[in-house]
C-alpha cells in the first residue's frame, strides 16, 4: 500500500470501524469475536485497498467480509458450539413494560440462534437487504434465506408468544 | 410487521450493543494484514517455479501500486479538517465544538481554531456534548458510574462549572439558558450549575431524545408510551420554566432524535412503518404533519441532527447522510455512510466519521443549496 492508501485506509478505519464493530456484534453476540472478525476483515480489506477505495462503496465490501468471516470462523470451531435446545425465557411478565428488559430478552433470544440464522436476521432487520442481496451477500438461494428468516421468527415468536398473545 | 420483528429492529438498533474500537486497533490491522501478505507471498512463492517468478511479481506489484497512487481520491467528497480523533461536535452562537478525549475546541467558520481548553479528565466513555449560544457543556461517565460534567463559557471556553454526578445512563442532551437537560435511562434530569442535579418529575423510564426548543423555551423529549405496550412513543414538550408538559403525541418508534431546526420540528427514529421514520411535527400540537420523500431510502430507520438552516437526516443500515430542506423535507445534498453526529452553520458543516470516539472530524463539502 502506498502513501496516499494508507492515509486513505486509516481515515476509513479510524471513520468506520466502531460502525462495522457494531455490526459485528449484532452477527456474533460477542464483543471478543466481533473484534476478531473485525480486525480479520478489515486485514483483508488493506491488502485490496487500492483497487477498493475505488468504490462507490468499500463499507459493502468490508460488511460482506465480516459476515463470511464470521461464519467460516463458526464452521472451523463449530465443535464448540452448543446450540440451544430451547430459546431463552421471554421477559418476566413484571418487567415486560419495560423495553430495555424486553430488548435484553430478544438479544439473549438471537443468541440462542444458528448463526446463519441471526446472519439472515440482521441483515434483513439492521441492514435492510433485500432476500436477493442477503441471498448473494451469504452465498445461497432466495428460497435458503426465506426459510432460515422463518425458520428464526419462529424461534424468536416461540420466546415471545406470551407478549404477542397479550397484545 | 409483527411486534416481535418490531422487537427485533428495536434491539439490533439499541445503542447499548455499539462497541467501542480500540485504540490500538490500526496498529494490530496492520499487523494482521503483514501476516496475511506474508501467508500469500509464501503460497505464491510455493507455487511458483523460483525466485524469478516471485521478483517479477514483485515488480508488477509495485508498478501497480504507483499507478493506482495517482488516481484520484474517494468520492466521499469529504476532507479530514481537523485529524484529531473527536468524540462529538456542536454548534450554536455562530461557531463549531469539538470534542476530543482531552480537550473542547472552539472552530470558526473558517476553521480555525478560536479557542481550545484541556479537559479536567479524560472523556472516554459515553461522551457528551450540548451548546447554546452561552455555554457549552461536556460531560462523560466514570469509571464508577457517575457522570463528570463540566461547563465553559461558549466565546473562551472559561471554565464556569465542573462536578460530578449521580445519574442513570445518559442516551442525549441539550443547553438551553445556561441549563443542562440529560435524557437517561430512568427519565429526564436538569442540570443547573450549584443546584442539586435532579430527575424531572413526571418523565419515567429511558429517554432517548432531548432538543432544545429556544423558541418557544421549550424542551422535547421523547418518552414511553404507557399504553403502547413498548411500540409507540410519546415526543413531549416541558415547559424550561415551570417544567410543566405543555404537549404531547404518540410516534410509531423504537428510537428517536429530534431536531429543532427553527420553527420547523423533526422527529426520526427506527419504525415498521416506512412514513414514520422520518416525520415532521405540528410545532404546536406536536402531531405529525409531513415526511420527507427520503422515508423509503432510510433502511430500518434514521437519526436526525438539527442544522442551522438545514436537517441532518443520517439513513439507518447504509448510513448514507442527507441535508435536507427543513420546511418541505427535499432532499439538498446526499453523502455515502457518514456515521455522525453532524453539525453546520453558516456554509460550514463538520461530521465526526463515528459517533463512539475513534473517528476523526470531517468537513462536508456543502452545494450553493445545503446552506448549513
Amino acid at each position: 500500500m502506498n502513501s496516499a492508501d494508507e492515509e486513505d485506509f486509516r481515515s476509513f478505519v479510524a471513520g468506520r470501524s466502531a460502525a462495522l464493530l457494531w455490526f459485528a456484534h449484532l452477527l456474533t453476540g460477542d464483543r471478543a469475536d466481533a473484534e476478531d472478525v473485525v480486525q480479520t476483515a478489515l486485514a483483508r480489506t488493506a491488502m485490496a485497498w487500492h483497487r477498493l477505495r475505488r468504490r462507490d462503496n468499500p463499507e459493502g465490501y468490508v460488511r460482506r467480509a465480516i459476515v463470511t468471516t464470521h461464519l467460516n470462523a463458526v464452521r472451523r470451531r463449530s465443535w464448540r458450539e452448543r446450540p440451544a435446545a430451547e430459546v431463552p425465557e421471554p421477559a418476566d411478565p413484571a418487567s415486560a413494560e419495560d423495553l430495555l428488559d424486553q430488548r435484553d430478552a430478544m438479544w439473549q433470544a438471537l443468541a440462542a440462534l444458528p448463526p446463519r440464522q441471526r446472519a439472515v436476521l440482521v441483515l434483513r432487520y439492521y441492514e435492510d437487504l433485500s432476500e436477493a442481496d442477503i441471498a448473494d451477500v451469504l452465498g445461497c438461494s432466495r428460497g435458503t434465506v426465506k426459510s432460515q428468516a422463518a425458520k428464526a421468527l419462529a424461534h424468536l415468536r416461540a420466546a415471545f408468544s406470551t407478549e404477542e398473545a397479550k397484545s | 410487521m409483527t411486534e416481535v420483528e418490531e422487537l427485533l429492529r428495536e434491539t439490533l438498533a439499541d445503542p447499548r450493543r455499539r462497541l467501542d474500537p480500540d485504540p490500538q486497533q490500526y496498529e494490530r490491522i496492520s499487523a494482521t494484514a503483514s501476516g496475511l501478505r506474508r501467508q500469500r507471498t509464501r503460497r505464491r512463492a510455493a507455487g511458483a517455479l523460483a525466485a524469478v517468478a516471485v521478483l517479477a511479481l514483485l515488480v508488477t506489484v509495485g508498478t501497480v501500486v504507483d499507478r493506482q497512487g495517482s488516481g484520484p481520491p474517494p468520492a466521499a467528497g469529504r476532507s479530514a479538517v481537523p485529524r484529531a480523533p473527536a468524540e462529538r461536535i456542536a454548534a450554536a452562537g455562530g461557531c463549531l465544538y469539538v470534542l476530543t478525549a482531552t480537550s473542547l475546541r472552539r472552530v470558526d467558520t473558517t476553521m480555525r481554531v478560536a479557542a481550545s481548553v484541556r479537559l479536567p479528565w479524560h472523556v472516554t466513555r459515553n461522551p457528551g456534548l450540548a451548546a447554546d449560544d452561552s455555554s457549552v457543556w461536556v460531560w462523560s461517565t466514570t469509571s464508577d458510574g457517575r457522570l463528570a460534567l463540566a461547563e465553559y463559557s461558549a466565546d473562551r471556553l472559561t471554565p464556569l462549572y465542573h462536578e460530578t454526578v449521580s445519574v442513570p445512563y445518559v442516551f442525549s442532551g441539550a443547553a438551553m439558558n445556561g441549563v443542562l437537560w440529560l435524557g437517561t435511562q430512568h427519565g429526564l434530569y436538569r442540570v443547573v450549575p450549584g443546584a442539586t442535579t435532579q430527575p424531572v418529575s413526571g418523565v419515567f423510564g429511558d429517554v432517548f431524545a432531548v432538543a432544545a426548543d429556544p423558541i418557544r423555551n421549550r424542551v422535547l423529549i421523547d418518552q414511553r408510551n404507557p399504553g403502547s405496550g413498548g411500540t409507540e412513543r410519546l415526543i413531549v414538550a416541558l415547559d424550561a420554566t415551570t417544567l410543566i408538559a405543555t404537549d404531547g403525541a404518540p410516534v410509531r418508534f423504537g428510537k428517536d432524535s429530534i431536531a429543532v431546526v427553527g420553527n420547523d420540528i423533526w422527529v426520526a427514529g427506527y419504525s415498521s412503518v416506512p412514513t414514520s421514520k422520518l416525520t415532521k411535527l405540528n410545532t404546536r400540537t406536536l402531531d405529525a404533519a409531513g415526511s420527507s420523500p427520503i422515508y423509503r431510502k432510510l433502511g430500518p430507520g434514521a437519526i436526525v441532527w438539527p442544522g442551522q438552516t438545514v436537517l441532518w437526516v443520517r439513513a439507518g443500515g447504509n448510513e448514507n447522510l442527507y441535508c435536507v430542506d427543513p420546511s418541505s423535507g427535499r432532499v439538498l445534498q446526499k453523502w455515502a455512510a457518514v456515521q455522525g453526529p453532524v453539525a453546520s452553520m453558516s456554509g460550514v458543516a463538520l461530521a465526526v466519521g463515528d459517533g463512539t470516539g475513534s473517528g476523526g472530524v470531517s468537513r462536508l463539502h456543502l452545494n450553493a443549496a445545503c446552506t448549513g
